[in-house]
């Protein structure tokens, strides 16, 4: 009876040995005990209602208005973090505690103190995605009264991560805070516990910008990060500041399943309904639930092109250089086709979401005699982030044939701004402004912010531009002489022709021409990362973007059954990279805050097959208007995307 | 005495700090930018092959020395990007041996753009580059117009490897004159060993293209067709999957050297043979070699190739042979003119042979099937004149043969130079037979009139039991393009007009209209055709007429090769021609569109049963002057390797 006892015993003590094993493991490490004066706190768990070894995918149930919530009531039953911490008063009388916590990404982040000042908080700290409970107004909360029976005692409360934490008035839109204007970052996020005496509150030892976030002590936002781990915070008396040792992993993963939503700003409802199917359109249903939304680009009128009269199956029908110089040179002014690339005179008819195989399929629709047409096509999500590893898993055409020969198309997986209003201006550029418009000349005028930004992966057939010595290539343009093959149909240059089977996969940001970077320059110049040196290049001091180009194999980018395209778009870096498995990509393109602007406002991700002019890729040696409208339908896949 | 020594004193310093500052400004300064660098052409020197001109508006030089000639200072051996010769620029203010010009060798007129491009290799060592690519060019008196330059200049430039420059210049505001010098060399203007090799200049820049207005313009507007007005659609003839056809020739396996047709070899098509159900046969008279008649043969879908042997009697042989046919020589090597018609009743066509010294009419029979290897085909004469002076039609004046007036039976039309014409049809008898006037007339067409006219008879309007006679001509004043579509009314004994309207009565009486571009005079023996549209008809279009459709429907088309290839569908109307589409060729093998090439020649027949189809014989020419007339010497290129298929249409 006794030994049976004994093994009862043992196999509780060992289950419970196991049970704390498991939920100290599932739920992070507790912190060990931190002592001031008159408290010890130790067991701080932020989240034990949530495995955090687990990644938290952001639900998108609602957060097309409200934004995201981390988490939802799908992911924790309440939808708030439960957390807490013990507390043991070790001072003379029983009291009561003040206790705050906050969180902050620290994926994307920039350092809380200065790099040359390390008391003063680094510059722009304040931009970092930090919270706290969502009511602002609450400061500081308290305990109940805590005995000085020499025990701990356990405090609990809630905290979820919302968008636009300091519930700043630039994102309302009216009464409505509009989270969604300032989305919880993806990546991972730290929780700090601050407890302290309430009368280091009381004395305003802990000033109210602290206390409630959304305050600024001279204009500024300060962060709580900095100021209790590097600032006064941390040498203040009777206060404790612990940060969780686990952290939260968020990541985002747009459905490509779940529907395309319909704009009305492209098309009106009426219209819309008409080609509506039940996975695209403009309903209720699908803005609440649709990641994507068909894009339709802005053409620029400017762009009009005169195309040869041909339509063609450039993938699929040999053609070939051959046929590119003949078409080049033999037809009319008059026999020509003046047009612009077009967007989708439709909606739903070039793009289908499907939800059984979770992917998106969009097409550029081939052109017939009379309805000549360079369509462009592409989906752009609705929810937009800043910052973030963004990730496309997609299928999209290939660009050569087996001829090398272009088929005037540029894939593209690129980041563009939410919005250009006021509310998702970039940080303000110091010296000189930034170029205020995207289209503007040279002479557009110098504004300190602005709304635009741009992040792209562009992949075309075209030349590399540095070293500025080899551009352009000295091409022969040929004669127009039917009785003199060699006359018209002139090879490409030898340097041209060693990268035939290559398309470029070109790198940009668009930073507007702020010239705060220290250097900033134009023309050519070379960055080094991970012992690879990229040329980066543009155009003039005045010119909007930076562009950085490597020529990559078109078989292995679009013949393979799919690719993964990443733009790891950071605080003072981007990285571009490109790979067959999402786990050995390699760095294509490498820009940091050195050479250029990096934006911090919030973008979209777009994934489109364009037909570009390609006057705006200089030196290139098929020109767009030389080159077929397609003769059929010209299809990409996209897969999957995240944002971690 | 003292202030003379005073100025001596002073003048020695003075000249020698000029000196000095001569000295330094040559080694310093970039007078190169200022006047033109003395620099050895490179034609003194060079391999001529060298300095060609291929391809168009380019010059590549990559200072090799030709065999005997002293190599001059500057170059060296042992390390060229190609070849075994390249230039040096060691140290401060170097230059290479230039590429040199005139504005006038060049073309001024193509001097807005100039490409240039150079190897270059820069020996390993610490100093930073500083140097450039130059493109100078300069006046009569050295002093340079115009100094561009694609620098070269650290970081970043590579040592120890060969690496291209290469940019382009716009020089669009710079005035050049014919004696304006053109130079391309390199300077090298740091203390860096640098050699160059493979100088490569282009130019002329892109050539706008021809025409002037585009009329689509989808940015105003839906697309509008206007009638006659680019852009036409495209119809596609197909390469036929022919068994054997390969490269340049019609036969299979071991036929290939046999069964080469070459575009200059008179061929023609017809239903020269009984027993083909139907299809038409290739007359291929070799300009070297024997005649022969390839013929399908649908068991093997494969041509064969019979041998042509000419038989007696024929009326200058007859005297020499026996009355039983014999094997006669073959019309001689030279040019000749072919015509086919059914000139006498009967199943078959025959075949009007006219030679520089004579003519013949022949009839054709097989001694055994068409698709038996080794099998001859007889031709049998059926009239011939060894004088052609006793013609009564002259073979130097445009001969038509065509079913005229609908009976049935061709006839042969000839056209004088006053436009009067002649209408012949042939009795046979025996032995041989005899051309009839069947009649003539002086009342013509003014097309017909013209020196620089062409002829074609055919069906050219749908649902018409006779020919046609389609006249394009040139007008030698204002050279402008005038045609006439004619039937011969067997009632009348005429030629009248088939067009109605403002431009033509049908029943050939003089009219009011005038041709539309020679700003209406009168045309009383004829009615012009309306030209609407940019697209005008050529005295030497080629015009095909016949079942090409996928159906044996009838088709027209106009073969024009003045500046490109150009084979449209058109359709005769009552008043005008309307441009239906734009022929293209598909199907074809790599990407050798037989539009590519510059000797293109087409032969439409009844090949492989009743829709018409083209044999289609593709070469290049080796001689850089062609122009699309007279080719003297065929060149098999690479990228264009000589052809000869059969396309039709599929739809």
């Amino acid at each position: 009876m006794r030994n049976s006892a004994y093994i009862r015993y043992f196999f509780f003590s060992c289950s419970v040995i196991c049970l704390a094993a498991f939920t100290s493991c599932k739920h992070g490490a507790k912190t060990s005990e931190v002592k001031t004066e008159n408290f010890i706190v130790r067991d701080f768990l932020p989240a034990t209602n949530w495995d955090l070894k687990k990644v938290l995918n952001l639900d998108y149930d609602g957060a097309m208005q409200g934004g995201f919530l981390i988490p939802t009531v799908r992911q924790t039953g309440d939808g708030f973090f439960d957390l807490e911490f013990s507390i043991k008063n070790t001072a003379a009388e029983p009291q009561k505690f003040a206790y705050k916590i906050y969180y902050q990404n620290e994926s994307y982040k920039f350092p809380e103190r200065d790099a040359s000042d390390s008391a003063r908080q680094g510059e722009n700290a304040w931009e970092n995605f930090y919270g706290s409970w969502e009511d602002t107004l609450s400061g500081f909360r308290e305990t109940e009264v805590i005995a000085n029976d020499n025990s701990f005692h356990k405090v609990t409360s809630q905290v979820r991560i919302v968008g636009n934490p300091r519930n700043e008035k630039l994102y309302f839109n009216g009464p409505w805070n509009d989270r969604w204007k300032r989305n919880p970052r993806v990546g991972e996020y730290s929780f700090m516990l601050v407890v302290t005496a309430p009368a280091t509150i009381s004395q305003k030892l802990i000033p109210d910008f602290v206390q409630y976030i959304n305050q600024r002590n001279n204009g500024e936002f300060v962060n709580p990060y900095f100021f209790f781990l590097y600032g006064l915070g941390s040498k203040l008396s009777n206060t404790m500041v612990s940060v969780a040792p686990s952290r939260l992993k968020v990541m985002a993963s747009p459905d490509p399943g779940a529907g395309i939503y319909i704009h009305p700003v492209h098309f009106k409802k009426d219209f819309a309904d008409k080609f509506a199917t039940s996975c695209c359109g403009q309903d209720d249903k699908l803005f609440q639930k649709a990641a994507f939304g068909q894009f339709i680009h802005f053409i620029d009128a400017s762009t009009k092109l005169k195309n040869i009269p041909v339509i063609e199956d450039v993938l699929g029908d040999n053609y070939s250089k051959m046929d590119y110089n003949w078409n080049s040179r033999f037809y009319r002014n008059e026999e020509l086709i003046a047009s612009t690339s077009l967007t989708a005179p439709e909606p739903c008819q070039t793009v289908v979401s499907d939800p059984v195989n979770k992917k998106i399929t969009m097409f550029n629709p081939k052109a017939e005699f009379g309805k000549w047409q360079k369509q462009n096509v592409g989906v752009i999500t609705r929810h937009p982030f800043t910052y973030g590893k963004w990730t496309v898993k997609c299928k999209l055409t290939e660009l050569l044939n087996k001829n090398n020969m272009w088929n005037g198309l540029t894939n593209a997986v690129w980041l563009i701004t939410q919005d250009q209003a006021e509310w998702n201006f970039r940080r303000e550029c110091k010296k000189g402004g930034y170029m205020a418009n995207y289209y503007g000349g040279q002479q557009d005028v110098r504004i300190k912010q602005v709304g635009y930004s741009e992040i792209d992966f562009e992949i075309l057939k075209t030349v590399p531009y540095c070293p500025q010595w080899l551009l352009p290539p000295a091409y022969n343009n040929g004669l127009e002489k039917q009785y003199d093959v060699p006359a018209w149909n002139v090879p490409f240059p030898e340097e041209v022709m060693a990268d035939d089977d290559k398309i470029t996969v070109s790198c940009t940001n668009w930073d507007m021409a702020c010239w705060d970077p220290s250097k900033f320059k134009d023309g050519c110049q070379t960055i080094d990362y991970q012992g690879q040196t990229f040329w980066a290049h543009r155009w003039d001091k005045n010119y909007r973007a930076i562009t950085e180009k490597t020529p990559e194999p078109d078989d292995e980018l679009f013949a393979s059954p799919y690719y993964y395209f990443q733009i790891d778009w950071r605080p003072a870096e981007i990285i571009w990279r490109i790979g067959k498995s999402k786990d050995k990509l390699r760095v294509v393109g490498y820009v940091n805050s050195t050479m250029t602007c990096i934006p911090n406002n919030e973008m979209l991700l777009i994934v489109t097959q364009e037909f570009h002019n390609t006057k705006w890729w200089v030196g290139s040696q098929y020109l767009q208007e030389n080159i077929p409208f397609p003769g059929k339908n010209i299809t990409g896949e996209i897969y999957e995307v995240t944002i971690e | 005495m003292k202030s003379k020594g005073k100025l001596y004193r002073y003048l020695f310093i003075s000249v020698l700090v000029f000196v000095i500052l001569l000295a330094l400004a040559y080694r310093y300064v970039p007078l190169a930018r200022i006047i033109r660098v003395t620099a050895s052409k490179e034609m003194s020197f060079s391999e001529p092959p060298k300095t060609g001109t291929e391809p168009p508006n380019s010059i590549a030089f990559d200072f090799e020395v030709a065999p005997g000639k002293e190599v001059p200072a500057g170059m060296i051996t042992g390390n060229a990007h190609s070849g075994k010769y390249a230039a040096k620029a060691f140290g401060k203010n170097a230059f290479t041996p230039a590429l040199e010009r005139s504005a006038g060798e060049l073309g001024v007129d193509k001097l807005k753009f100039v490409s240039v491009s150079a190897w270059v290799f820069v020996k390993p060592g610490p100093e930073p580059v500083t140097a450039a690519l130059v493109l100078a060019a300069s006046n009569n008196m050295g002093v340079n117009i115009c100094w561009k330059g694609i620098g070269l200049k650290d970081p970043f430039v590579p040592r120890g490897k060969w690496f291209k420059m290469s940019g382009q210049f716009d020089l669009s505001d710079v005035k050049f004159t014919k004696d304006t010098r053109l130079q391309l060399y390199f300077w090298n203007n740091s203390s860096t060993d640098i050699f160059i090799d493979d100088y490569y200049m282009v130019y002329g820049g892109p050539q706008p293209r021809r025409g002037d207005t585009t009329y689509v313009d989808l940015t105003k507007g839906p697309y509008q067709a206007r009638f006659n007005y680019p852009p036409f659609p495209f119809r596609y003839l197909r390469m036929a999957e022919i068994g054997g056809i390969a490269g340049t020739s019609l036969l299979s396996g071991g036929g290939v050297t046999q069964g080469v047709i070459r575009p200059s070899d008179p061929a023609i098509s017809g239903m020269f043979l009984a027993g083909t159900q139907g299809r038409d046969v290739l007359f291929v008279m070799p300009r070297m070699g024997k005649p022969m008649i390839f013929s399908y043969c649908s068991e093997a879908s494969s041509f064969n190739k019979a041998e042509v042997v000419f038989t007696a009697p024929a009326p200058a042989q007859a005297k020499a042979s026996a009355s039983a046919p014999a094997a006669a020589p073959a019309p001689a090597p030279g040019k000749h003119y072919l015509l086919k018609g059914k000139f006498i009743s009967g199943e078959t066509e025959q075949l009007l042979f006219i030679s520089e010294k004579s003519c013949g009419l022949y009839k054709f029979s097989s001694k055994g099937s068409v698709c038996k290897e080794g099998n001859i085909v007889e031709a049998g004469l059926l009239w011939q004149s060894e004088n052609l002076g006793s013609l009564q039609f002259d073979p130097a004046k445009p001969l038509l043969s065509a079913d005229f007036d609908g009976d049935g039976i061709s006839e042969i039309l000839s056209v004088g130079n006053n436009g009067e014409w002649k209408l012949f049809s042939f009795q046979a008898g025996k032995p041989g037979g005899a051309w009839t006037l069947l009649s003539e007339g002086k009342e013509s067409p003014e097309t017909w009139k013209q020196n620089n006219t062409g002829f074609t008879a055919a069906y050219f309007l749908p649902g018409q039991a006779q020919c046609e006679v389609l006249s394009v001509s040139e007008n030698t004043k204002d050279h402008k393009f005038s045609y006439t579509l004619s039937m011969y009314s067997p009632a009348k004994k005429s030629f009248v007009s088939c067009f109605t309207g403002k431009y033509g009565m049908r029943d050939g009486s003089p009219n009011s209209g005038g041709s539309p571009n020679s700003g209406g005079s009168p045309n009383p023996g004829g009615a012009y055709g309306k030209v609407i549209g940019i697209d005008t008809l050529k005295p030497g279009d080629q015009f095909f007429c016949g079942n090409f459709g996928p159906n044996a429907s009838p088709v027209v088309m106009r073969y024009n090769r003045d500046w490109r290839y150009d084979l449209k569908e058109i359709a005769f109307s009552d008043s005008a021609y309307h441009i239906l589409n734009n022929i293209d060729f598909t199907g074809y093998s790599a990407d050798h569109n037989p539009k590519y090439y510059e000797v293109l020649k087409l032969i439409p027949g009844r090949f492989t049963g009743n829709q018409v189809s083209f044999i289609v014989i593709g070469r290049n020419c080796k001689n850089k002057d062609y122009n699309g007339k007279e080719c003297s010497e065929y060149e098999d290129l690479p990228e264009l390797p000589d052809f000869i298929s059969v396309y039709s249409f599929v739809n």
